[in-house]
Protein backbone atom coordinates (compact mmCIF):
# COMPACT_ATOMS: atom_id res chain seq x y z
CA UNK A 1 0.00 0.00 0.00
CA UNK A 2 1.01 3.46 -0.51
CA UNK A 3 0.44 6.02 1.80
CA UNK A 4 1.20 9.70 1.38
CA UNK A 5 0.49 11.67 4.41
CA UNK A 6 0.17 15.35 4.74
CA UNK A 7 3.05 16.18 2.48
CA UNK A 8 4.27 19.47 1.47
CA UNK A 9 6.58 20.54 -1.32
CA UNK A 10 8.44 23.95 -1.90
CA UNK A 11 10.18 25.33 -4.57
CA UNK A 12 12.72 28.14 -4.71
CA UNK A 13 13.99 30.18 -1.54
CA UNK A 14 12.74 33.21 -0.65
CA UNK A 15 10.22 35.66 -2.33
CA UNK A 16 10.22 33.30 -4.92
CA UNK A 17 9.50 30.05 -2.97
CA UNK A 18 6.41 28.64 -4.36
CA UNK A 19 4.62 25.88 -3.46
CA UNK A 20 3.86 22.79 -5.35
CA UNK A 21 2.44 20.52 -2.74
CA UNK A 22 0.25 21.53 0.12
CA UNK A 23 -0.77 18.89 2.76
CA UNK A 24 -1.56 15.56 0.55
CA UNK A 25 -2.61 12.62 2.01
CA UNK A 26 -3.44 10.04 0.37
CA UNK A 27 -4.06 5.93 0.73
CA UNK A 28 -3.43 3.64 -2.87
CA UNK A 29 -4.34 0.15 -2.01
CA UNK A 30 -2.43 -2.98 -3.35
CA UNK A 31 -3.46 -3.57 -7.11
CA UNK A 32 -5.49 -0.03 -7.64
CA UNK A 33 -5.35 1.68 -10.50
CA UNK A 34 -5.51 5.60 -9.14
CA UNK A 35 -5.55 8.93 -11.68
CA UNK A 36 -3.59 11.65 -11.14
CA UNK A 37 -5.86 14.70 -12.67
CA UNK A 38 -5.03 18.61 -12.52
CA UNK A 39 -4.16 21.28 -14.22
CA UNK A 40 -0.73 22.38 -15.04
CA UNK A 41 1.08 22.93 -12.19
CA UNK A 42 -0.96 21.37 -9.77
CA UNK A 43 1.91 19.32 -8.22
CA UNK A 44 0.77 15.96 -10.02
CA UNK A 45 4.53 15.34 -11.38
CA UNK A 46 6.47 16.53 -8.26
CA UNK A 47 4.00 14.00 -6.65
CA UNK A 48 5.09 11.08 -8.37
CA UNK A 49 9.22 12.57 -7.97
CA UNK A 50 8.14 12.18 -4.26
CA UNK A 51 7.23 8.93 -4.11
CA UNK A 52 10.49 8.11 -6.42
CA UNK A 53 12.45 9.15 -4.09
CA UNK A 54 13.69 12.11 -6.63
CA UNK A 55 12.29 14.64 -4.17
CA UNK A 56 11.95 14.59 -0.39
CA UNK A 57 9.19 16.27 1.00
CA UNK A 58 9.39 19.20 2.80
CA UNK A 59 7.32 17.57 5.43
CA UNK A 60 4.91 14.84 5.79
CA UNK A 61 5.68 11.65 5.18
CA UNK A 62 5.60 8.81 2.14
CA UNK A 63 5.71 5.04 2.63
CA UNK A 64 5.48 1.91 0.10
CA UNK A 65 5.06 -1.12 2.01
CA UNK A 66 6.00 0.27 4.99
CA UNK A 67 9.28 1.56 3.34
CA UNK A 68 10.33 4.83 2.22
CA UNK A 69 10.06 5.38 -1.50
CA UNK A 70 13.97 5.29 -2.27
CA UNK A 71 14.72 2.03 -0.58
CA UNK A 72 16.25 -0.35 -3.16
CA UNK A 73 13.43 -2.89 -2.62
CA UNK A 74 11.06 -0.77 -3.82
CA UNK A 75 12.85 0.23 -6.79
CA UNK A 76 13.26 -3.18 -7.56
CA UNK A 77 9.71 -3.59 -7.71
CA UNK A 78 8.58 -0.67 -9.62
CA UNK A 79 8.37 0.98 -12.84
CA UNK A 80 8.66 4.54 -13.74
CA UNK A 81 7.47 6.19 -16.95
CA UNK A 82 8.85 9.84 -17.25
CA UNK A 83 6.80 12.77 -19.13
CA UNK A 84 9.56 14.27 -20.41
CA UNK A 85 11.94 11.75 -22.66
CA UNK A 86 14.39 13.51 -23.30
CA UNK A 87 17.21 10.77 -22.59
CA UNK A 88 20.37 9.07 -23.62
CA UNK A 89 19.53 10.07 -27.48
CA UNK A 90 22.97 9.24 -29.15
CA UNK A 91 21.46 5.38 -27.80
CA UNK A 92 19.46 3.46 -29.96
CA UNK A 93 16.49 2.02 -28.66
CA UNK A 94 18.04 -1.56 -28.38
CA UNK A 95 20.81 -0.16 -26.47
CA UNK A 96 18.40 1.92 -23.98
CA UNK A 97 16.24 -0.74 -23.47
CA UNK A 98 19.09 -3.71 -22.96
CA UNK A 99 20.10 -1.10 -20.41
CA UNK A 100 17.44 -0.76 -19.06
CA UNK A 101 16.62 -4.23 -18.22
CA UNK A 102 20.17 -4.74 -16.88
CA UNK A 103 19.56 -1.34 -14.46
CA UNK A 104 15.98 -3.59 -13.04
CA UNK A 105 18.58 -6.25 -12.20
CA UNK A 106 17.04 -8.39 -14.91
CA UNK A 107 19.32 -11.54 -15.68
CA UNK A 108 21.55 -10.25 -18.27
CA UNK A 109 21.05 -14.00 -20.26
CA UNK A 110 17.50 -12.44 -21.16
CA UNK A 111 18.43 -9.66 -22.44
CA UNK A 112 18.06 -10.13 -26.31
CA UNK A 113 14.95 -11.78 -25.29
CA UNK A 114 13.18 -9.62 -22.86
CA UNK A 115 14.19 -6.22 -24.97
CA UNK A 116 12.20 -8.17 -28.05
CA UNK A 117 9.30 -9.09 -26.46
CA UNK A 118 9.04 -5.56 -24.42
CA UNK A 119 9.11 -3.75 -27.79
CA UNK A 120 7.08 -5.99 -29.64
CA UNK A 121 4.38 -5.29 -26.51
CA UNK A 122 4.44 -2.00 -27.81
CA UNK A 123 4.62 -2.18 -31.70
CA UNK A 124 8.22 -0.87 -31.94
CA UNK A 125 9.21 -3.70 -34.71
CA UNK A 126 13.20 -4.69 -34.51
CA UNK A 127 14.27 -1.99 -37.28
CA UNK A 128 13.09 0.81 -35.15
CA UNK A 129 15.12 -0.68 -32.09
CA UNK A 130 18.49 -0.23 -34.34
CA UNK A 131 17.73 3.25 -34.65
CA UNK A 132 18.60 5.75 -32.61
CA UNK A 133 16.40 7.56 -30.11
CA UNK A 134 17.41 11.01 -31.55
CA UNK A 135 15.55 9.72 -34.87
CA UNK A 136 12.26 8.95 -33.13
CA UNK A 137 9.12 10.79 -33.26
CA UNK A 138 7.53 11.44 -29.92
CA UNK A 139 5.01 8.69 -29.91
CA UNK A 140 8.01 5.98 -30.44
CA UNK A 141 9.60 7.37 -27.80
CA UNK A 142 6.78 7.45 -25.22
CA UNK A 143 6.52 3.57 -26.53
CA UNK A 144 9.90 2.52 -25.80
CA UNK A 145 9.18 4.51 -22.44
CA UNK A 146 6.15 2.26 -21.91
CA UNK A 147 8.59 -0.90 -22.55
CA UNK A 148 11.14 0.25 -20.20
CA UNK A 149 8.85 0.62 -17.36
CA UNK A 150 6.52 -2.56 -17.82
CA UNK A 151 10.12 -4.40 -17.57
CA UNK A 152 9.95 -7.72 -15.25
CA UNK A 153 6.38 -6.84 -14.39
CA UNK A 154 6.59 -4.54 -11.67
CA UNK A 155 4.31 -4.35 -8.79
CA UNK A 156 4.15 -0.62 -9.08
CA UNK A 157 3.66 1.41 -11.82
CA UNK A 158 4.57 4.89 -12.02
CA UNK A 159 3.36 6.63 -15.21
CA UNK A 160 3.64 10.08 -16.37
CA UNK A 161 1.81 10.82 -19.11
CA UNK A 162 2.31 7.54 -20.87
CA UNK A 163 -0.16 8.43 -24.19
CA UNK A 164 0.86 12.32 -24.57
CA UNK A 165 1.69 12.73 -28.44
CA UNK A 166 0.94 9.15 -29.03
CA UNK A 167 -1.61 8.33 -32.44
CA UNK A 168 -4.85 6.53 -31.60
CA UNK A 169 -3.23 3.01 -32.04
CA UNK A 170 -0.36 4.09 -29.75
CA UNK A 171 -2.96 5.04 -27.10
CA UNK A 172 -4.24 1.75 -27.38
CA UNK A 173 -1.17 -0.03 -26.93
CA UNK A 174 -0.73 1.89 -23.94
CA UNK A 175 -4.22 1.26 -22.51
CA UNK A 176 -3.93 -2.48 -22.95
CA UNK A 177 -0.57 -2.40 -21.40
CA UNK A 178 -1.78 -0.74 -18.42
CA UNK A 179 -5.13 -2.84 -18.72
CA UNK A 180 -2.58 -5.77 -18.17
CA UNK A 181 -0.85 -4.65 -15.45
CA UNK A 182 -4.00 -4.47 -13.26
CA UNK A 183 -5.08 -7.55 -14.22
CA UNK A 184 -2.11 -9.25 -12.64
CA UNK A 185 -2.56 -7.02 -9.91
CA UNK A 186 0.00 -4.00 -10.19
CA UNK A 187 -0.69 -1.07 -8.17
CA UNK A 188 -0.57 2.20 -10.52
CA UNK A 189 -0.34 5.85 -10.15
CA UNK A 190 -1.02 6.99 -13.54
CA UNK A 191 -0.63 10.98 -14.01
CA UNK A 192 -2.55 11.57 -17.39
CA UNK A 193 -4.58 14.81 -18.72
CA UNK A 194 -6.04 12.27 -21.27
CA UNK A 195 -9.10 12.24 -19.12
CA UNK A 196 -10.87 9.39 -21.18
CA UNK A 197 -8.05 6.96 -20.72
CA UNK A 198 -8.20 8.07 -17.27
CA UNK A 199 -11.73 6.72 -17.05
CA UNK A 200 -10.87 3.68 -18.50
CA UNK A 201 -8.31 2.22 -16.40
CA UNK A 202 -8.59 3.90 -13.10
CA UNK A 203 -10.32 2.81 -10.45
CA UNK A 204 -10.06 6.08 -8.50
CA UNK A 205 -9.41 9.35 -9.85
CA UNK A 206 -7.46 12.29 -7.36
CA UNK A 207 -7.67 15.99 -8.22
CA UNK A 208 -4.92 18.14 -7.72
CA UNK A 209 -5.27 21.63 -7.56
CA UNK A 210 -2.62 24.66 -6.74
CA UNK A 211 -0.95 21.70 -5.09
CA UNK A 212 -3.84 20.52 -2.55
CA UNK A 213 -5.77 17.48 -2.95
CA UNK A 214 -9.34 18.96 -3.80
CA UNK A 215 -10.86 15.82 -4.53
CA UNK A 216 -11.37 12.16 -4.98
CA UNK A 217 -13.50 10.26 -6.76
CA UNK A 218 -14.33 6.51 -7.09
CA UNK A 219 -14.95 5.13 -10.95
CA UNK A 220 -15.66 1.48 -10.25
CA UNK A 221 -16.54 -0.76 -7.68
CA UNK A 222 -19.45 -0.49 -5.09
CA UNK A 223 -18.81 2.86 -3.57
CA UNK A 224 -18.34 4.59 -7.54
CA UNK A 225 -19.71 7.74 -7.79
CA UNK A 226 -22.95 8.35 -9.94
CA UNK A 227 -22.31 8.83 -13.67
CA UNK A 228 -23.69 11.03 -16.39
CA UNK A 229 -25.88 9.15 -19.20
CA UNK A 230 -26.36 9.73 -22.58
CA UNK A 231 -29.08 8.13 -24.57
CA UNK A 232 -29.49 8.19 -28.12
CA UNK A 233 -33.21 8.07 -29.46
CA UNK A 234 -35.43 9.07 -32.12
CA UNK A 235 -33.68 12.79 -32.24
CA UNK A 236 -37.57 14.04 -33.49
CA UNK A 237 -39.28 12.36 -30.28
CA UNK A 238 -35.92 13.40 -28.21
CA UNK A 239 -37.35 16.36 -26.08
CA UNK A 240 -40.67 13.77 -25.23
CA UNK A 241 -38.34 11.32 -24.18
CA UNK A 242 -36.42 13.44 -21.75
CA UNK A 243 -39.90 14.50 -20.32
CA UNK A 244 -40.65 11.22 -19.79
CA UNK A 245 -37.54 10.17 -17.68
CA UNK A 246 -38.06 13.84 -15.99
CA UNK A 247 -41.87 12.73 -15.09
CA UNK A 248 -40.07 9.25 -13.97
CA UNK A 249 -37.01 11.31 -11.69
CA UNK A 250 -34.07 11.08 -13.91
CA UNK A 251 -32.30 14.41 -13.87
CA UNK A 252 -32.99 14.28 -17.62
CA UNK A 253 -32.74 16.72 -20.40
CA UNK A 254 -32.96 17.12 -24.42
CA UNK A 255 -29.29 18.13 -25.91
CA UNK A 256 -28.84 20.26 -28.74
CA UNK A 257 -27.38 16.86 -31.04
CA UNK A 258 -30.81 14.95 -29.97
CA UNK A 259 -29.35 13.41 -27.07
CA UNK A 260 -30.89 12.71 -23.75
CA UNK A 261 -28.32 13.10 -21.26
CA UNK A 262 -29.15 11.96 -17.51
CA UNK A 263 -26.73 13.47 -14.48
CA UNK A 264 -25.61 11.59 -12.02
CA UNK A 265 -27.02 8.17 -12.54
CA UNK A 266 -26.08 4.50 -11.20
CA UNK A 267 -25.70 1.93 -13.65
CA UNK A 268 -29.15 0.00 -12.25
CA UNK A 269 -30.53 3.94 -12.89
CA UNK A 270 -29.14 3.50 -16.80
CA UNK A 271 -30.56 0.18 -16.99
CA UNK A 272 -33.98 1.39 -15.46
CA UNK A 273 -34.41 4.68 -18.00
CA UNK A 274 -33.49 2.45 -20.90
CA UNK A 275 -36.36 0.01 -19.90
CA UNK A 276 -38.94 2.85 -19.41
CA UNK A 277 -38.35 4.26 -23.01
CA UNK A 278 -38.58 0.92 -24.51
CA UNK A 279 -41.84 -0.11 -22.93
CA UNK A 280 -43.03 3.57 -23.61
CA UNK A 281 -42.03 2.98 -27.44
CA UNK A 282 -39.19 5.25 -27.91
CA UNK A 283 -36.30 3.05 -29.92
CA UNK A 284 -32.78 3.50 -28.06
CA UNK A 285 -30.06 3.13 -30.58
CA UNK A 286 -27.22 3.74 -27.91
CA UNK A 287 -26.85 4.49 -24.15
CA UNK A 288 -23.36 5.25 -22.44
CA UNK A 289 -22.23 6.28 -19.09
CA UNK A 290 -19.11 8.46 -18.11
CA UNK A 291 -17.59 9.66 -15.05
CA UNK A 292 -17.65 13.02 -16.60
CA UNK A 293 -14.13 13.79 -15.47
CA UNK A 294 -14.11 16.99 -17.27
CA UNK A 295 -17.16 18.21 -14.75
CA UNK A 296 -15.56 16.78 -12.10
CA UNK A 297 -12.35 19.01 -13.05
CA UNK A 298 -13.96 22.26 -13.37
CA UNK A 299 -15.74 21.64 -10.46
CA UNK A 300 -12.82 20.86 -8.00
CA UNK A 301 -11.41 24.08 -9.68
CA UNK B 1 28.62 0.04 -11.22
CA UNK B 2 29.12 -2.19 -14.34
CA UNK B 3 25.71 -1.07 -16.16
CA UNK B 4 26.78 2.67 -15.36
CA UNK B 5 30.33 2.26 -17.20
CA UNK B 6 28.75 0.11 -20.02
CA UNK B 7 26.12 3.12 -20.43
CA UNK B 8 28.94 6.01 -20.43
CA UNK B 9 30.69 3.98 -23.03
CA UNK B 10 28.03 3.54 -25.20
CA UNK B 11 27.35 7.38 -24.94
CA UNK B 12 30.74 8.42 -25.83
CA UNK B 13 30.96 5.77 -28.40
CA UNK B 14 27.43 6.60 -29.64
CA UNK B 15 28.57 10.14 -30.67
CA UNK B 16 29.87 10.68 -33.78
CA UNK B 17 31.92 14.59 -32.69
CA UNK B 18 32.97 12.98 -29.50
CA UNK B 19 34.97 10.17 -31.26
CA UNK B 20 36.44 12.61 -33.78
CA UNK B 21 37.44 14.90 -31.17
CA UNK B 22 38.88 12.27 -28.87
CA UNK B 23 40.58 10.72 -32.28
CA UNK B 24 41.85 14.52 -33.17
CA UNK B 25 43.14 14.96 -29.84
CA UNK B 26 45.02 11.59 -29.83
CA UNK B 27 46.64 12.51 -33.00
CA UNK B 28 47.76 15.59 -31.87
CA UNK B 29 49.25 13.93 -28.76
CA UNK B 30 50.93 11.68 -30.47
CA UNK B 31 52.68 14.65 -32.66
CA UNK B 32 53.29 15.87 -29.37
CA UNK B 33 55.15 12.78 -27.74
CA UNK B 34 56.78 12.53 -31.23
CA UNK B 35 58.84 15.70 -30.20
CA UNK B 36 59.52 14.88 -26.76
CA UNK B 37 56.74 17.20 -25.10
CA UNK B 38 53.54 16.06 -23.07
CA UNK B 39 50.22 15.67 -25.06
CA UNK B 40 46.74 18.08 -24.41
CA UNK B 41 45.73 15.61 -21.84
CA UNK B 42 43.71 17.94 -19.76
CA UNK B 43 41.59 18.63 -23.03
CA UNK B 44 40.69 14.91 -23.28
CA UNK B 45 39.38 15.22 -19.43
CA UNK B 46 37.26 17.73 -20.03
CA UNK B 47 35.71 16.20 -23.16
CA UNK B 48 35.76 12.79 -20.97
CA UNK B 49 34.54 14.15 -17.76
CA UNK B 50 33.28 17.31 -18.40
CA UNK B 51 28.98 17.49 -17.32
CA UNK B 52 29.65 13.78 -15.66
CA UNK B 53 26.31 14.26 -14.23
CA UNK B 54 25.11 17.82 -14.37
CA UNK B 55 24.22 16.46 -18.29
CA UNK B 56 22.29 13.44 -17.16
CA UNK B 57 20.04 15.02 -14.58
CA UNK B 58 19.24 18.14 -17.57
CA UNK B 59 18.47 15.09 -19.89
CA UNK B 60 16.07 13.32 -17.63
CA UNK B 61 18.31 10.35 -17.78
CA UNK B 62 19.78 10.68 -14.40
CA UNK B 63 16.16 10.34 -13.40
CA UNK B 64 15.34 7.37 -15.02
CA UNK B 65 18.22 5.91 -13.73
CA UNK B 66 17.86 6.72 -9.72
CA UNK B 67 14.16 5.14 -10.01
CA UNK B 68 15.92 1.64 -11.14
CA UNK B 69 17.24 -0.36 -7.86
CA UNK B 70 21.22 0.73 -7.44
CA UNK B 71 22.52 3.28 -5.39
CA UNK B 72 23.36 6.72 -5.92
CA UNK B 73 26.97 5.91 -4.98
CA UNK B 74 26.92 3.12 -7.45
CA UNK B 75 26.17 5.43 -10.09
CA UNK B 76 28.56 8.12 -9.52
CA UNK B 77 31.63 5.92 -9.18
CA UNK B 78 30.41 4.06 -11.97
CA UNK B 79 30.96 7.01 -14.26
CA UNK B 80 34.21 7.91 -12.48
CA UNK B 81 35.63 4.80 -13.57
CA UNK B 82 33.86 4.91 -16.82
CA UNK B 83 36.13 8.17 -17.25
CA UNK B 84 39.27 6.52 -15.83
CA UNK B 85 38.92 3.20 -18.46
CA UNK B 86 38.08 5.77 -21.13
CA UNK B 87 41.28 7.84 -20.27
CA UNK B 88 43.41 4.67 -20.50
CA UNK B 89 42.52 3.84 -23.53
CA UNK B 90 42.47 6.94 -25.15
CA UNK B 91 46.04 7.64 -23.90
CA UNK B 92 46.94 3.59 -24.85
CA UNK B 93 45.50 4.94 -28.76
CA UNK B 94 48.37 8.17 -28.09
CA UNK B 95 51.32 5.69 -27.32
CA UNK B 96 50.34 3.85 -30.04
CA UNK B 97 50.13 6.37 -32.96
CA UNK B 98 53.02 7.71 -31.67
CA UNK B 99 54.89 4.58 -32.05
CA UNK B 100 53.36 4.10 -35.00
CA UNK B 101 54.06 7.38 -36.22
CA UNK B 102 58.02 6.55 -35.71
CA UNK B 103 58.05 3.70 -37.78
CA UNK B 104 56.43 5.30 -40.34
CA UNK B 105 58.76 8.22 -40.04
CA UNK B 106 61.71 5.66 -39.91
CA UNK B 107 60.61 3.58 -42.59
CA UNK B 108 60.13 6.54 -45.17
CA UNK B 109 63.31 8.01 -43.77
CA UNK B 110 61.12 11.05 -42.14
CA UNK B 111 62.65 10.83 -38.46
CA UNK B 112 66.57 10.94 -39.17
CA UNK B 113 68.09 12.35 -36.16
CA UNK B 114 64.51 12.20 -34.18
CA UNK B 115 65.13 11.60 -30.16
CA UNK B 116 62.14 9.71 -30.04
CA UNK B 117 61.97 6.64 -26.82
CA UNK B 118 59.42 4.30 -26.69
CA UNK B 119 60.10 4.18 -23.23
CA UNK B 120 59.53 7.53 -22.41
CA UNK B 121 56.82 8.33 -24.40
CA UNK B 122 55.08 5.10 -22.55
CA UNK B 123 56.28 6.81 -19.38
CA UNK B 124 54.66 10.33 -19.98
CA UNK B 125 51.20 8.33 -20.85
CA UNK B 126 51.51 7.02 -17.89
CA UNK B 127 52.52 9.84 -16.03
CA UNK B 128 49.19 11.53 -17.51
CA UNK B 129 46.89 8.78 -15.96
CA UNK B 130 47.06 9.82 -12.24
CA UNK B 131 46.34 13.62 -13.09
CA UNK B 132 43.46 12.58 -14.98
CA UNK B 133 42.20 10.54 -12.61
CA UNK B 134 42.59 13.85 -9.94
CA UNK B 135 40.93 16.29 -13.20
CA UNK B 136 37.89 13.78 -12.74
CA UNK B 137 37.57 13.84 -9.56
CA UNK B 138 37.33 17.57 -9.10
CA UNK B 139 35.07 17.97 -11.88
CA UNK B 140 32.94 14.53 -10.94
CA UNK B 141 32.57 16.77 -7.75
CA UNK B 142 31.49 20.13 -9.13
CA UNK B 143 28.93 18.08 -11.60
CA UNK B 144 27.42 17.02 -8.74
CA UNK B 145 25.75 20.46 -8.25
CA UNK B 146 26.71 22.61 -10.62
CA UNK B 147 24.57 22.62 -14.05
CA UNK B 148 25.75 22.06 -17.83
CA UNK B 149 29.28 22.68 -18.36
CA UNK B 150 29.45 24.66 -14.72
CA UNK B 151 32.11 21.72 -13.59
CA UNK B 152 34.52 22.67 -16.62
CA UNK B 153 34.04 26.65 -16.02
CA UNK B 154 34.63 25.95 -11.85
CA UNK B 155 37.87 23.87 -12.52
CA UNK B 156 39.63 26.47 -14.94
CA UNK B 157 38.26 29.75 -12.75
CA UNK B 158 39.39 27.31 -9.82
CA UNK B 159 42.75 26.62 -11.54
CA UNK B 160 42.70 30.16 -12.70
CA UNK B 161 42.94 31.63 -9.28
CA UNK B 162 44.78 29.41 -7.74
CA UNK B 163 47.52 30.30 -10.12
CA UNK B 164 47.21 33.82 -10.14
CA UNK B 165 46.53 35.06 -7.02
CA UNK B 166 49.50 33.99 -5.41
CA UNK B 167 51.58 35.87 -8.70
CA UNK B 168 49.95 39.33 -7.82
CA UNK B 169 50.75 38.80 -3.70
CA UNK B 170 54.17 38.54 -4.62
CA UNK B 171 54.17 41.11 -6.61
CA UNK B 172 52.09 43.04 -3.62
CA UNK B 173 55.00 41.61 -1.64
CA UNK B 174 52.56 40.08 0.45
CA UNK B 175 54.14 37.02 1.86
CA UNK B 176 51.15 35.38 3.95
CA UNK B 177 48.45 35.31 0.90
CA UNK B 178 51.64 33.95 -1.25
CA UNK B 179 51.80 30.91 1.24
CA UNK B 180 48.63 30.48 2.00
CA UNK B 181 47.45 29.75 -2.28
CA UNK B 182 50.74 27.83 -2.09
CA UNK B 183 49.83 25.42 0.73
CA UNK B 184 46.06 25.98 -0.70
CA UNK B 185 47.20 24.96 -4.58
CA UNK B 186 49.74 21.77 -2.95
CA UNK B 187 46.70 20.31 -1.25
CA UNK B 188 43.98 21.15 -3.71
CA UNK B 189 45.65 20.01 -6.43
CA UNK B 190 49.04 18.55 -5.69
CA UNK B 191 51.49 17.25 -8.21
CA UNK B 192 53.58 14.25 -7.16
CA UNK B 193 56.67 13.92 -9.42
CA UNK B 194 55.10 10.82 -11.44
CA UNK B 195 57.97 10.04 -13.08
CA UNK B 196 59.99 9.07 -10.08
CA UNK B 197 56.25 7.43 -8.45
CA UNK B 198 56.79 5.12 -11.37
CA UNK B 199 60.56 4.24 -10.86
CA UNK B 200 59.25 3.37 -7.12
CA UNK B 201 59.32 6.19 -5.13
CA UNK B 202 55.87 5.96 -4.06
CA UNK B 203 57.03 7.72 -0.62
CA UNK B 204 56.53 11.20 -0.88
CA UNK B 205 54.50 14.13 0.59
CA UNK B 206 53.23 15.00 -2.44
CA UNK B 207 51.91 11.52 -3.36
CA UNK B 208 49.57 11.28 0.13
CA UNK B 209 48.14 14.97 -0.34
CA UNK B 210 47.47 13.07 -4.14
CA UNK B 211 45.48 10.24 -2.46
CA UNK B 212 43.83 12.74 -0.10
CA UNK B 213 42.81 14.97 -1.94
CA UNK B 214 41.54 12.22 -4.83
CA UNK B 215 39.67 10.29 -1.96
CA UNK B 216 38.79 13.86 -0.70
CA UNK B 217 36.92 14.84 -3.67
CA UNK B 218 34.93 11.21 -4.68
CA UNK B 219 33.77 11.72 -0.98
CA UNK B 220 32.44 15.09 -1.22
CA UNK B 221 31.28 14.38 -4.78
CA UNK B 222 29.20 11.02 -3.17
CA UNK B 223 27.85 12.90 0.05
CA UNK B 224 26.82 16.21 -2.02
CA UNK B 225 24.74 13.65 -4.99
CA UNK B 226 23.41 11.60 -2.13
CA UNK B 227 22.02 14.46 -0.84
CA UNK B 228 20.43 16.45 -4.17
CA UNK B 229 16.86 16.47 -5.11
CA UNK B 230 16.35 16.10 -9.09
CA UNK B 231 13.01 17.51 -10.16
CA UNK B 232 11.47 15.78 -13.11
CA UNK B 233 8.91 18.66 -15.15
CA UNK B 234 7.24 21.55 -13.78
CA UNK B 235 3.89 20.36 -12.60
Amino acid sequence: MIAIQNVSKSYGRGLRRAKALDGVSLEVAQGETLGLIGPNGAGKTTLLSCLLGLLRPDNGTIRIDGLVPDDLSVRARSGYMPERLGFDRDLTGRAFLESHWRLSGGDPRRTDDEVSGAAGKVGLDPGALARRLRTYSRGMLQRVGVAQALFGDPELLFLDEPASGTDPMGVAVVRDRILEAKTRGATIILNSHQLAEVERVCDRVAFLDRGRLAGIETLRGTNAAPRAATIRTDPARAAEAAFLLASQGFEARREPDGTIHIASARDEDIARAVGALALAGFPVFEARSSADLESLFRGAR
Amino acid sequence: MTETIRRYMAQKLGSVGTCLTLLLLAILSAVMLQAGRNGPTFLTVFVLAGGLVSRDAASGALQMILSRPILRAEYLLGRYFAVLLALTGYLALTFLLAMGIDRVGNAAGWSAGSSFSAATAFARCAEDLPKGALMAAVLLFFSTFLRGFGDVLAFVMGSAILAIVPQIAMGLKQAGIVRAFQSLSANLSPEPQWNQVLHGALMQPATGRYALALAGYLLLATVIFNRREFSYGAD
